[in-house]
């Protein structure tokens, strides 16, 4: 069984750029740890030497490799932030 | 549907008469409902048009039918929400492929339909525009995550819905409300312009009361895109003629593991019921077993999670919707966008997403995961490979629940995907088709399941215990 504690919530948190209160991470440490306590069933399957195969099967179409007209910068460009 | 088609063929009734009918309807209902989040300001000028291309004979089978639209897949010009505050103000530029593709056979678009946020629950209560309601009984979820598309099609507010499952979010909800609902295989309709949850997972699929509605949806919308690489080029398929072949010499399983302890009663003697309708017609029924089914949603949560921890990573307040007001510097602007922008389930299928792929834990939880799901996806191709043409199993563990009877739990909630979650993680293509009334007068949905695009089968099983069960609508929605 894995424990998860507070700081590992928290690490998680930052690792996912969310910035949460500290009631809504205590929440989530106890859903999570309820959460990971049932997926850990998975742990009694033998998989052997299965490995994760596609989820589609060769051969995978490609679009022509063709020029599009690009739409104007007024249209697409967008403001961003200053952050420097 | 079927009798909609001809009346516009026929011209006894025009588009722009049945778009009018249906936003009455919705102006009268959907109040109570809750399940358009936004209407197309466009919709009666676009059967307008369909109107004159009936007129001239260049009319399709679809031309003219309104048709409902998820949120989470663009319709160009209108806001995209997700039903979530973080996409606020978001405009796509564009049509996904299959909007565009029902556009060029006629439909009219209605609107934008409600569902959990980032379709991201089960019961479209984690939408951030408030949950919809069932249409059979207003206290009950419609389901979820495509809750709004199966509420407005059985409450006939249209006759047609879009929808995206990626672990049952078009069939539970279309086994809550009563109504067909259909997902395609992985591959066989472009996710272009579907935003994006768990990649490997996600499929675009039908709502209708009917099964010929959801095949003439498919027929639409099939085949290969170039936009999107994960789309089959495989022929599509003859899905509309489909429906009237029968299942005489099809063999038809019961996997016994989804008839076990925690289904309800009605709902086992329902889907048993449609078993015997489907032997009466001619096909030959067999108990079969898939052993790791108790596995499946484990592995689902595991793998959805962690493509979405990294699909959501785009909705950083720079590109898209909302942004925080942040007076730090990137990263506080990316976390106080992202914290305030996102929902409760939304940060917690982030966080153990994110859990599941770090340092340290990757192989002992997305790793396994990913391994348990070949297995699965080996259990259903051995049956099929074995002759078994079609799986018959319940599509949810009971009827619809009432709202805020498992929000507090998340697990629980989780649980309601148990039929409908390992279709996924096989890529298989399934229908929920209602088979009966419970105790409590709410829909039991049955889900068929078929071999890799193998949606000729669905149609054609789906259809004959259609003939067998076809619900009355809900009296107090009749005309």
């Amino acid at each position: 069984m894995v424990r998860i504690d507070l700081e590992e919530v928290r690490r998680m948190a930052k690792l996912a750029a969310l910035e949460l209160e500290p009631q809504a991470l205590e929440a989530l440490r106890t859903d999570l740890q309820r959460i990971l306590d049932y997926v850990s069933l998975l742990a009694e399957v033998e998989t052997g030497a299965a490995l994760p195969s596609e989820p589609v099967q060769p051969p995978v179409p490609l679009r022509p490799d063709e020029p599009r007209v690009p739409r104007s910068r007024s249209e697409y460009f967008f403001k961003v932030p200053r952050v420097i | 549907v079927v009798e909609l088609q001809r009346r516009l063929r026929d011209r006894e009734l025009s588009a722009v008469e049945l778009t009018r009918a249906c936003l009455q309807r919705i102006e009268r209902l959907d109040g109570t409902l809750h399940s358009f989040v936004r209407l197309n300001p466009r919709a009666e000028q676009e059967a307008a048009e369909a109107d004159r291309r009936l007129l001239s004979g260049r009319g399709g089978p679809l031309t003219g039918l309104p048709v409902a639209v998820k949120d989470n897949i663009h319709c160009a010009a209108i806001e995209t929400s997700c039903a979530s505050r973080i996409l606020d103000g978001f405009v796509p530029d564009r049509d996904a492929t299959a909007t565009a593709r029902l556009r060029q056979a006629g439909v009219v678009i209605l609107g934008k339909t409600n569902m959990d946020e980032f379709a991201m629950g089960s019961s479209t209560e984690t939408s951030c525009h408030g949950a919809t309601r069932n249409p059979w009984a207003v206290d009950r979820v419609a389901g979820g995550s495509s809750g709004g598309s199966a509420a407005a099609v059985a409450a006939g507010l249209a006759p047609l819905a879009l929808g995206s499952d990626t672990g049952g979010s078009v069939r539970q909800p279309a086994a809550f409300c009563g109504v067909v609902g259909l997902k395609p295989t992985y591959g066989r309709v472009s996710r272009s312009g579907l935003v994006a949850y768990g990649s490997s997972l996600d499929q675009i699929g039908a709502f209708s009361r009917e099964v010929a509605g959801a095949a003439e949806l498919l027929a639409r919308m099939a085949g290969a895109d170039g936009e999107d690489a994960t789309c089959s080029p495989r022929p599509t398929g003859e899905f509309v003629a489909a429906c009237d072949r029968g299942v005489a010499g099809l063999r038809v399983g019961l996997p016994r593991e989804y008839f076990g302890s925690g289904l309800d009663g009605a709902v086992d003697r329902a889907v048993r019921a449609a078993a015997a309708e489907l032997q009466r017609q001619g096909a030959a029924i067999q108990d079969v077993s898939l052993p790791l089914t108790r596995y499946a949603i484990p592995t689902y949560y595991l793998v959805a999670t962690a493509e979405a921890s990294s699909n959501l990573a785009r909705f950083d307040g720079v590109r898209y919707g909302q942004r925080a007001p942040s007076i730090g510097d990137w990263q506080d602007l990316y976390r106080s966008t992202r914290g305030r922008g996102f929902g409760e389930e939304v940060w917690r299928r982030i966080m153990l997403g994110t859990y599941a792929l770090s340092a340290g834990y990757y192989d002992q939880f997305y790793g396994k995961a990913q391994r348990v799901r070949e297995l699965l996806r080996r259990e259903f191709s051995n049956l099929f490979a074995g002759g078994i043409h079609l799986l018959l199993t319940p599509a949810a563990p009971t009827g619809a629940f009432r709202l805020g009877e498992k929000t507090g739990d998340p697990l629980s909630m989780y649980l309601s995907d148990i039929y409908t979650a390992t279709v996924n993680l096989a890529g298989l293509p399934a229908i929920s088709v209602p088979v009966g009334i419970d105790g409590d007068g709410l829909p039991i949905g049955g889900q068929l399941i078929a071999p890799a695009f193998g949606e000729e089968l669905l149609f054609s099983g789906a259809s004959v215990i259609e003939r067998a069960f076809r619900l009355a609508p809900p009296s107090w929605l009749q005309e």
